[in-house]
C-alpha cells in the first residue's frame, strides 16, 4: 500500500512540471517582445539622445523588429507545437479562455490609457519636442506621435502576457 | 486570489479508476491536463459543466466528488 | 433590464452622440483647409466635457430609479460580460493601434494621426459596450 501511494506522489509530482502549452506561448511572446522591442526603443533613444531622429532610418528599424519578432515568435511557437503536438492541436479549455479574458481586460486598460495620454501629450511631441530636437519638421512631429503610439501598444501587449503567465503560475 | 471554497475527491477517484492520469481526465472532459490538475489542487473551480462531466466519468453524483467547504447558509 | 446594461445602454448612446457631432465638425473644418492641433482642442474638449455630463446626469438619474440593484456587487457573470467587452475591445484597439501608430506616420501629419487614434478609441469602446449589451441580452453565461 505504502508502494502505491509513493507512486501516486511520485507522477502526481512529475505530473505538476509540466507547463500548459498556452503557457509556453506567452512566454515565448514575452520574452521576444522585451528583446527586439527593447533593442528598437533602445536604439530610438540613442539617436534622439544624439539629435539625429531620422525617420527614414526608423523604419528601417522598424521593419527589422518587426521581421525578427515574427521570425523568432513562429519558429519557436512551431518548436513547443512540434515538441508536444496534443497540446497544440487542443482548443482553449474554459480556464484558459478565461484567464485570456481576464488580461485582456487588463491589457484593454493599459493600452486605452496609454492613448490617451499620448495624444493629450501631443503638443509636447509635435511641437516642442521636434524643436528641442533641433529638427522642427512635420515628420520629425509625426514619427514621435507614431512611435510613441507604437510604445503604447508594445507596453500593453507586454501587460497582456504577463497579465497571464502570471495567471497560469497562480494556478499551477 | 483565495482559493475557491470547494474540496474535491478527484485524485482518489482517478486513482480507483485504474490510475487515470490528469491527462486521460482531461482528454475525456475535454480539458487540458493543467486545468485538471489546478481543480485537483483546488486552485480553480471547474464551470457547473465541467464538473458534471467529471462526476460522469467516474459515475458518481456531483457531490460525491465535489464538497462545499465555505460558510454554511 | 440589468442595471449594467442599462449603463451600458447610456454609455454607448452619450459616447456616440458626443463624437458624432466631433467628427462632423472635424470632416467640415477639413473641407476649409488643414485645422492646426490646438483649433481641435476646444472642439474635443467640448466632445468629451458633454459626453461626461450626459453620462452622469443620466446615470444619476438610472442610479435612483435602479438604487437597490445599483448597491449589489458585480457578480461572477456581471464581471465576465465585462471582461469579455473589454477583451474584445482591446484587439480591436490593438488593430487601430497598428494602423495609426505605425502605417500613418509615413505619410499624415500629426494631427490626423491623433485624430485617428481617438476614433480608435471610440470604435473599441462602442465595440466593447454593444458585446455587453448583446451578452445581457443573449444571456450570455461565460
Amino acid at each position: 500500500m505504502s508502494n502505491i501511494i509513493y507512486i501516486e506522489c511520485y507522477r502526481a509530482n512529475m505530473e505538476k512540471s509540466l507547463m500548459a502549452y498556452r503557457e509556453k506561448v506567452q512566454w515565448v511572446s514575452l520574452a521576444t517582445m522585451l528583446l527586439v522591442w527593447g533593442a528598437y526603443f533602445a536604439r530610438l533613444a540613442a539617436s534622439l539622445a544624439a539629435g539625429r531622429p531620422i525617420p527614414g532610418e526608423t523604419l528601417g528599424g522598424f521593419a527589422g523588429a518587426v521581421v525578427l519578432l515574427v521570425v523568432i515568435q513562429v519558429a519557436a511557437i512551431v518548436a513547443i507545437a512540434i515538441h508536444r503536438p496534443s497540446e497544440a492541436e487542443q482548443p482553449a479549455d474554459p480556464r484558459e479562455r478565461e484567464i485570456e479574458r481576464r488580461a485582456g481586460s487588463g491589457a484593454y486598460a493599459v493600452l486605452s490609457l496609454l492613448v490617451v495620454a499620448v495624444m493629450l501629450a501631443t503638443p509636447l511631441l509635435t511641437i516642442v519636442a521636434p524643436v528641442a530636437l533641433g529638427r522642427p519638421s512635420g515628420t520629425v512631429a509625426a514619427m514621435l506621435v507614431g512611435n510613441a503610439l507604437l510604445a503604447a501598444l508594445v507596453l500593453a501587449a507586454i501587460v497582456h502576457s504577463l497579465w497571464q503567465i502570471l495567471l497560469f503560475r497562480r494556478q499551477s | 486570489m483565495a482559493r475557491p471554497p470547494i474540496a474535491n475527491q478527484i485524485r482518489t477517484l482517478r486513482f480507483l479508476a485504474g490510475e487515470m492520469t490528469q491527462a486521460e481526465l482531461g482528454q475525456r472532459i475535454g480539458m487540458t491536463r493543467q486545468t485538471v490538475a489546478a481543480i485537483e489542487a483546488g486552485k480553480y473551480s471547474p464551470t457547473l459543466e465541467a464538473a458534471f462531466r467529471i462526476a460522469h466519468v467516474f459515475g458518481k453524483p456531483i457531490d460525491e466528488v465535489f464538497q462545499w467547504t465555505g460558510e454554511s447558509g | 433590464m440589468a442595471y449594467r446594461e442599462k449603463l451600458a445602454w447610456l454609455t454607448l448612446g452619450a459616447m456616440l452622440i458626443a463624437y458624432a457631432v466631433y467628427f462632423t465638425w472635424l470632416a467640415l473644418a477639413m473641407r476649409q483647409g488643414e485645422p492646426t492641433l490646438l483649433g481641435i482642442l476646444l472642439p474635443f474638449g467640448l466632445a468629451a466635457g458633454g459626453q461626461g455630463i450626459l453620462v452622469a446626469g443620466a446615470g444619476a438619474v438610472l442610479a435612483a430609479s435602479a438604487r437597490r440593484e445599483r448597491q449589489d456587487r458585480a457578480d461572477e457573470r456581471d464581471r465576465a460580460i465585462a471582461r469579455r467587452g473589454a477583451t474584445a475591445a482591446y484587439y480591436v484597439l490593438l488593430a487601430g493601434m497598428i494602423l495609426v501608430g505605425v502605417v500613418m506616420p509615413f505619410g499624415e501629419p500629426a494631427w490626423r494621426i491623433v485624430n485617428a487614434a481617438l476614433l480608435a478609441i471610440v470604435v473599441a469602446e462602442a465595440g466593447r459596450l454593444l458585446l455587453i449589451i448583446s451578452s445581457y441580452r443573449r444571456g450570455w453565461h461565460g
